[in-house]
C-alpha cells in the first residue's frame, strides 16, 4: 500500500498542495483526478521526493529512499518526453537499467512489450507523442516495480494504444501491484480505475472507490414510472426522498431501486418502469470539482460570434 | 553506487555531444600542434623540452572542452528531465552527485592523457615533416602529471558545479567563457596585485607556469595557484551539494 500523509507544497505565496493525505491499495488501479493546476503533478513529484515540501509517502511502510533499489518499488512516468533526444531508445533504457541494477536483456523485453522494438536504435527526439509515451511506459516497467505512478500516460496515444494501455494497466494491478494514474480522459478513467483520488486547488476532495463517487453524484438517480404519478410523489415525500419529474416518470435522487419498488408496492401502485440511472464519471467529477478550477474558460463559441 | 556509476558512464558515452565536443577539440589541437607548433613556427624552440612545453599548451586548450562535456552531462539531465529517473533510481542525492564527480574525474583523466599524447605526437610529426630533427626529449614527468591532471580535473569539476547550480546549458556555457575571459580581467584592473587570487587567474599558472598575470602583476606559483583554485572549488562544491539536496528536481 502507498500511504501519502500530509503532503504540502508552497511556491512563495501560492499553496500548490495543501495537506493532502490518501492511500493507494495494491491490486487496484487508482485514478488521480483534478482540474488543470489542481496540483496533481506536484503531488506525484512530492510522493517521489523529487520536489521538496512537507509530509511523507510510505511505500509498504517505508520511505521510498529507504529501499536499496527504489526503482524496483516504483516505476514512474511523469513526463512523456523525458529522454535525451539523440540517445537511442535502447540506450536510454540501458542507462536506466544500469541505474536500477536491471539486466540489459530486460530492455529488449520491455521494448517488445510497448511495441518499440523496430525503432529501438533510433533517437527518440523525433518520436511522436504516442511513441514517447510508450517509451516512458517501458522505462516505468523496466524493473518490474510493485507500484506504477503515471502522469497522463494516455496523452497522444492512438485508440489502439489507449486500449492497450487500459488493458496493460488493469493486468498489471491484477498481478498484485498498484497503479496510480492521472488522466483527463475521464471515459478512459471510468473503464480503468477502481478507486479515485480527486483534488482541486491543492486540496483533497475525495479518496474513495469509483463506484462511491458515481453513486454519490446528484446525477445518479432511480427512474420510476407508475400508474399514478401523484400517489408516488406523496409516498416519496413521506420517505423524505427528493425527486424531479422526468419523461412521464420521476427521477429519485439518493435511493436504490429496491427501496423505490417497496415504496410503490406499499402505496398500491403498479410499477411500469424502474431503472438505475448512474451518473457518468464526467458528471460526478464536474460536480465534485465545481468551483475549484484554477483556469476556467469564460466564453462559449456562440458568444464569441 | 556501482549501479549509479555504470549508468552515468553509459549516459556520458551514449550521447553525440561527448564525441563531438572532444573530437572538435582534438581536431583543433591536432592542427595547431602539427602545423603551427610543429611545422611552421617553433624551429627556434626545438630544444629538449619542445614536447614537454607543448603538452602543457594542449592540455590548457582542452580544459574548457572538458568543462563543456561535464556541464552537458548534468545540464542534459535537467533539460530533458531525466533527472527524475536518476534520482528515483539512486535513492540518495549525495550518491547521485558523487557518481557524477567520479565519472567526470575519470573522463577528465582519460581526455587529458589522450590530448597530451595526441598533441605531442602531432607536434613531433609536424616538426619531422618540416625537416627538423628535435633533439632527444626530456619530460618533467612529475610536473606534467600533477599539473595537467589537476588542471583537467578542475575544469571537469567547474563544469559540473555550474551545471548543478544553473541547470540551464546556455547560462553554464556563458559563465564558463565569460568569467575567465571578461569578468576576471576586468576585476584584475581593480584588484591589481591581488588579482592573482581570482579563481581562473590563480588556475592559469598551474598549466602555463607563467610567473605573471595578464595584467603584468606577479602570479602565484603552480602549487599555490592549484591550492587557491581548490579552495574556491571546495566552497563551491559545499554550496552546490546543499543546494542539490534542497532544491526541486526541475529545470
Amino acid at each position: 500500500m502507498i500511504k501519502a500523509e500530509h503532503l504540502s507544497k508552497r511556491y512563495r505565496k501560492k499553496v500548490a498542495v495543501d495537506d493532502i493525505s490518501f492511500e493507494i491499495q495494491t491490486g487496484r488501479v487508482t485514478g488521480f483526478l483534478g482540474p488543470n493546476g489542481a496540483g496533481k503533478s506536484t503531488t506525484m513529484r512530492l510522493m517521489l521526493g523529487l520536489d521538496t515540501g512537507s509530509g511523507q509517502t510510505m511505500f509498504d511502510g517505508k520511505r521510498l529512499y529507504d529501499y536499496s533499489r527504489p526503482a524496483s518499488m516504483v516505476g514512474i512516468l511523469l513526463e512523456a518526453k523525458a529522454f535525451h533526444p539523440t540517445r537511442t531508445a535502447e540506450n536510454h533504457l540501458r542507462v536506466l537499467a544500469a541505474a536500477g541494477g536491471v539486466p540489459d536483456s530486460r530492455v529488449d523485453e520491455v521494448l517488445d512489450i510497448v511495441g518499440l522494438t523496430e525503432v529501438a536504435g533510433k533517437g527518440p527526439g523525433k518520436f511522436s507523442l504516442g511513441m514517447a509515451q510508450r517509451l516512458g511506459i517501458a522505462a516505468a516497467i523496466l524493473d518490474k516495480p510493485k507500484y506504477l505512478i503515471l502522469d497522463e500516460p494516455a496523452n497522444g496515444l492512438d485508440p489502439e494504444g489507449i486500449a492497450w494501455l487500459r488493458q496493460f494497466i488493469k493486468d498489471y494491478a491484477d498481478q498484485g501491484n498498484a497503479v496510480f494514474i492521472s488522466s483527463h480522459l475521464l471515459s478512459e478513467m471510468s473503464q480503468m480505475a477502481d478507486d479515485l483520488v480527486v483534488i482541486g486547488r491543492g486540496k483533497l476532495i475525495a479518496n474513495t472507490s469509483m463506484q462511491s463517487i458515481i453513486d454519490g453524484s446528484t446525477h445518479s438517480s432511480v427512474f420510476v414510472r407508475t400508474t399514478s404519478q401523484g400517489k408516488l410523489q406523496t409516498a416519496l415525500k413521506k420517505a423524505n426522498l427528493t425527486f424531479t419529474e422526468q419523461d412521464a416518470g420521476l427521477a429519485v435522487q439518493g435511493a436504490k431501486t429496491d427501496q423505490i419498488g417497496h415504496l410503490a408496492f406499499d402505496a398500491g401502485l403498479t410499477v411500469l418502469e424502474l431503472t438505475n440511472k448512474s451518473a457518468s464519471l464526467e458528471e460526478a467529477f464536474l460536480e465534485l470539482t465545481s468551483g475549484t478550477e484554477e483556469y476556467q474558460a469564460r466564453t462559449t463559441a456562440k458568444e464569441e460570434k | 553506487m556501482l549501479a549509479s556509476l555504470k549508468s552515468d558512464f553509459r549516459k556520458l558515452l551514449s550521447v553525440r555531444s561527448t564525441y563531438l565536443v572532444i573530437s572538435l577539440a582534438l581536431a583543433l589541437i591536432g592542427f595547431i600542434a602539427f602545423y603551427v607548433s610543429g611545422y611552421r613556427d617553433n624551429v627556434q624552440y626545438l630544444d629538449k623540452f619542445f614536447l614537454d612545453h607543448g603538452i602543457f599548451t594542449w592540455v590548457n586548450t582542452i580544459g574548457m572542452f572538458i568543462a563543456i562535456v561535464t556541464a552537458l552531462q548534468m545540464g542534459h539531465e535537467y533539460r530533458y528531465s531525466t533527472i527524475m529517473y536518476t534520482l528515483t533510481s539512486s535513492g540518495s542525492r549525495t550518491r547521485t552527485l558523487l557518481s557524477k564527480i567520479v565519472v567526470s574525474t575519470v573522463f577528465a583523466v582519460v581526455v587529458v592523457v589522450i590530448t597530451a599524447l595526441f598533441g605531442a605526437i602531432m607536434q613531433y610529426f609536424g616538426a619531422l615533416t618540416a625537416g627538423h630533427h628535435p633533439e632527444p626529449q626530456h619530460f618533467q614527468v612529475v610536473q606534467l602529471l600533477w599539473r595537467c591532471l589537476l588542471f583537467g580535473w578542475f575544469y571537469a569539476m567547474i563544469g559540473l558545479v555550474l551545471a548543478v547550480l544553473f541547470r540551464q546549458i546556455v547560462a553554464i556555457i556563458v559563465t564558463l567563457f565569460l568569467v575567465p575571459s571578461t569578468v576576471e580581467p576586468l576585476l584584475s584592473m581593480l584588484l591589481k596585485d591581488n588579482a592573482k587570487y581570482l579563481p581562473f587567474t590563480a588556475l592559469d599558472p598551474v598549466i602555463t607556469g607563467s610567473s605573471s598575470t595578464a595584467t603584468g602583476h606577479a602570479a602565484l606559483s603552480p602549487a599555490a595557484g592549484a591550492l587557491t583554485f581548490g579552495i574556491y572549488l571546495a566552497v563551491l562544491w559545499l554550496a552546490t551539494w546543499i543546494v542539490f539536496l534542497k532544491r526541486d528536481a526541475t529545470n
